[in-house]
């Protein structure tokens, strides 16, 4: 039977974003009402259907998440899955195969947890380098949510300010936990890097460091943050959902929100959504919150389109959809005489950010370096078997090829460009809705900084580490940080979302996360989501009680 | 029947290995005859033929539960495994090798070989490829977890207590034993 709920807040999508609003408007004493797609699923589920992949299959971060038919994901298992959602086209398609799932909880169920503030000079890319745009507000405006943000999800980072990031800022609060240490291959790395200018730091996480947070408990190094970590040392919006329900919150799975209605006041008055029954329901409230995640969220909104929204709803700009942004990423395989034992810890840990700022960046794009921290025992495992080897020099040969290769990558900031666009496709899903369609094309600004800048550092990186074989990916690939299409801005015309997050043309309306980001940087970006939720969240607070 | 040991001329390891085998084959098969008072004797019990090539094949103490599941599988996905498995054990009986490096030049036929890799293959990783799907069978028992974890975490399991590694890195000589 349709049903119709009311709430002061209604937030689609329970990932991070969503969370971290969910329970600021609770705690001020507002109701909220949460509707989420996927299902909710035990963290033992997801862990069983890891260890129960084949082997070849574990490093597909998403294949423990197997989706429902009304919640489809990306899948990456085999080619057919891999098309068989996000309908992607463009000369640089395959950086956009973004591994989001649609469960509660969200992406964060396999992220790694990194969590790079961006820096000042990162949102004035315009008035510095005359590329890009210039953010709403500058660092010191976002500066006491990046460190609200910190401390509601559990980062640990170093306390040394000579390892902190960025550079030459104050923090008004320090991490809740001190860093994680380093395993050989991360120690190793740091040292070499050294050596030719480039600073590997600790990376600050959202992982518990040597003590329990929130009712975590402490990271063991069970090197299994992707896809997903036993023991929730590390953050995941799943954690939030329990805590969101005992304040009151009310969260409704496998509601597959479809349409956003808008009044003749041009608020929004309801949110549609359909169960498994493909039944249709409705949702009424104050304050209407899309979090459904940098895709989902531009694609409901064009979803929603009719003769009062002919273009969809909050896109008077035409600029819903538009200027979709990830860090285009090159991976470089390399094989070393000697071990570097990489698997040691957290699955990353560090990262090279002095390589994402200079002046340069008015001709090609800064970059992050990092390498991924991974056990390389399955690969080498297989890999050892795949030449028919077997007794002694089986058992040599997977400890070498475990101990002795790495995975590098590069990260690049992307620009926003208007041609880089999310739009509705004429394939429909299992519910009869509109695929999100995506042309992506990384641009001369990333182009250029591979050829002339990156790639040739990569290579020296890779040397310096003693590497006798390196591969370069062919192909940019993605980052998983979906970013650009709610983008903010103060003028209305030529962008979706104010400095809180509010949509412009319709001012009960927030579509907060990655979306709203004005520009990428090259750094992860969930920290800068979580921090552009928490800023709308006191701006939501701050509108009901006093609307 | 006559024990697939009396004409080994192995080493003694192996030997002894391969004795514990049938006898843990043995009392598994006469606990098994306890309690159901009838059954097969010890040695016609196919998994005891599995893990007696498997031994061969694989320098490693073996796990009999796992055997089990890794026949159990390719029981399914191949046809006449057993015979393939009698196959290769009347060789191992016929040649006596000293260990799987002077075992596998032995077997000039091509089909043989590839059995015995793949016997190899689901030891090392845990998994039975079939023709439509792949049966995991095991995960922390997968002998390439085994061959690192000196130094590398299982995925998925702890490694140490909080923040109880460092950056010492081990030698590559420093083969575990297991
Ligand atoms: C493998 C991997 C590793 C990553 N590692 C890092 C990292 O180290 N650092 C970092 O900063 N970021 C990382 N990320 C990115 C990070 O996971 C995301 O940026 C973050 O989870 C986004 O949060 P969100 O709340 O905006 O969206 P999501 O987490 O995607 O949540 C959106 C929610 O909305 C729901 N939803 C979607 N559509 C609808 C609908 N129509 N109706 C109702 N509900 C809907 C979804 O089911 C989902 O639960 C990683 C991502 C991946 C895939
Ligand atoms: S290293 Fe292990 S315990 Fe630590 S966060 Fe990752 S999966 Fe969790």
């Amino acid at each position: 039977m349709p049903s119709n709920l009311s709430s002061d807040v209604i937030i689609v999508g329970t990932g991070v974003v969503g969370c971290l609003i969910a329970e600021q408007a609770l705690d001020a004493g507002f109701s909220v009402l949460m509707l989420e797609a996927g299902p909710r699923v035990s963290r033992d589920t997801i862990v069983e259907n890891y260890r129960n992949l084949p082997p070849r299959l574990r490093n597909h971060w998403n294949a423990p998440y197997p989706p429902k038919p009304w919640a489809p994901h990306l899948e990456t298992r085999t080619e057919s899955e891999g098309a068989s959602y996000l309908d992607l086209i463009g000369p640089n398609a395959k950086a956009y195969e973004q591994g989001y799932v649609r469960y509660a909880g969200g992406a964060t169920w396999h992220w790694a947890g990194i969590c790079w503030r961006m820096t000042p000079d990162d949102l004035r890319l315009k008035s510095l380098y005359g590329v890009g745009r210039d953010w709403a507000f500058s660092y010191d405006v976002l500066e006491p949510y990046y460190a609200r943000a910190e401390h509601a999800m559990g980062v640990c980072g170093p306390r040394d300010p000579a390892l902190q990031w960025p550079p030459n800022t104050t923090r008004s609060r320090p991490y809740p936990m001190g860093p994680i240490p380093f395993g050989p291959g991360e120690q190793r790395l740091t040292d070499v890097a050294a050596t030719i200018g480039m600073q590997n730091l600790p990376a600050p996480q959202a992982r518990n460091s040597g003590v329990s947070f929130d009712g975590r408990p402490p990271c063991c190094g069970n090197n299994n943050c992707f896809p997903v970590c036993p023991i929730a040392a590390k953050y995941d919006a799943a954690t939030a959902l329990p805590r969101i329900e005992a304040k009151g919150g009310k969260i409704i799975t496998n509601a597959v929100a479809y349409r956003v209605e808008t009044n003749s006041q041009k608020k929004i008055e309801a949110i549609h959504y359909f169960d498994p029954n493909k039944t249709s329901h409705s949702v009424s409230g104050k304050i209407f919150v899309l979090a459904c995640n940098g895709i989902e969220t531009p694609k409901l909104l064009l979803l929603s389109a009719n003769e009062k929204n002919p273009h969809g709803v909050a896109n008077s700009s035409d600029q819903v959809g538009r200027n979709m942004m990830d860090q285009p990423k090159l991976v470089a395989d390399v094989e070393m005489t000697e071990p570097l034992w990489t698997g040691v810890g957290p699955v990353q840990s560090s990262s090279i950010m002095n390589t994402s700022q200079g002046d340069f960046r008015r001709d090609y794009a800064g970059a992050m370096f990092r390498m991924e921290n991974m056990a390389r025992s399955t690969l080498g495992g297989l890999a050892a078997l795949e030449k028919g080897l077997y007794g002694k020099a089986l058992d040599q040969e997977i400890r070498r090829l475990s101990a002795c290769t790495a995975r590098l990558t590069v990260e690049h900031e992307p620009l926003p460009l208007s041609f880089n666009r999310l739009t509705l496709s004429d394939k429909k899903d299992w519910l009869g809705l509109s695929r999100p369609r995506i042309y992506y094309d990384v641009g001369d600004y990333v182009r250029r900084s591979a050829t002339q800048y990156t790639v040739p550092l990569l290579k020296k990186l890779a040397i310096a580490l003693g590497a006798t074989d390196i591969k370069i990916s062919p192909e940019f690939l993605h980052s998983d940080h979906i970013m650009g299409g709610t983008i903010m801005g103060n003028d209305p015309v030529d962008s979706v979302v104010d400095a809180d997050c509010r949509a412009h043309d319709h001012d009960n309306l927030f579509l907060p996360g990655g979306g709203a980001m004005t520009t990428g940087g090259s750094g992860n970006s969930t920290i800068t989501m979580a921090a552009l939720a928490i800023k709308a969240a006191d701006a939501i607070v701050g509108q009901l009680n006093h609307g | 029947m006559r024990s697939p040991c009396t004409k080994l001329k192995i080493n003694r390891r192996r030997l002894l290995l391969g004795m514990s085998a049938l006898a843990t084959a043995a009392s598994f098969a006469q606990s098994r005859g306890l309690a159901e008072s009838s059954g097969p004797p010890s040695l016609t019990d196919p998994v005891s033929h599995f893990m007696f090539v498997s031994r061969v094949l694989v320098p490693h103490e073996l796990d009999r539960s796992v055997g089990h599941r890794i026949h159990g599988a390719f029981s399914d996905v191949e046809e006449d495994f057993d015979n393939k498995i009698k196959e290769l054990q009347d060789l191992i009986i016929k040649t006596s090798p000293v260990d799987v490096e002077h075992f596998m030049p032995t077997l000039t036929d091509i089909k043989q070989k590839n059995t015995a890799m793949k016997i190899i293959s689901a030891w090392y990783s845990g998994v039975v490829n079939g023709k439509s799907k792949d049966h995991t069978i095991g995960f922390e028992s997968s002998l390439m977890y085994k061959v690192t974890n000196d130094v590398m975490t299982i995925p998925s399991y702890a490694k140490s207590a909080p923040n109880g590694w460092n950056s010492t890195a081990v030698s590559l000589l420093n083969m575990p034993s297991f």
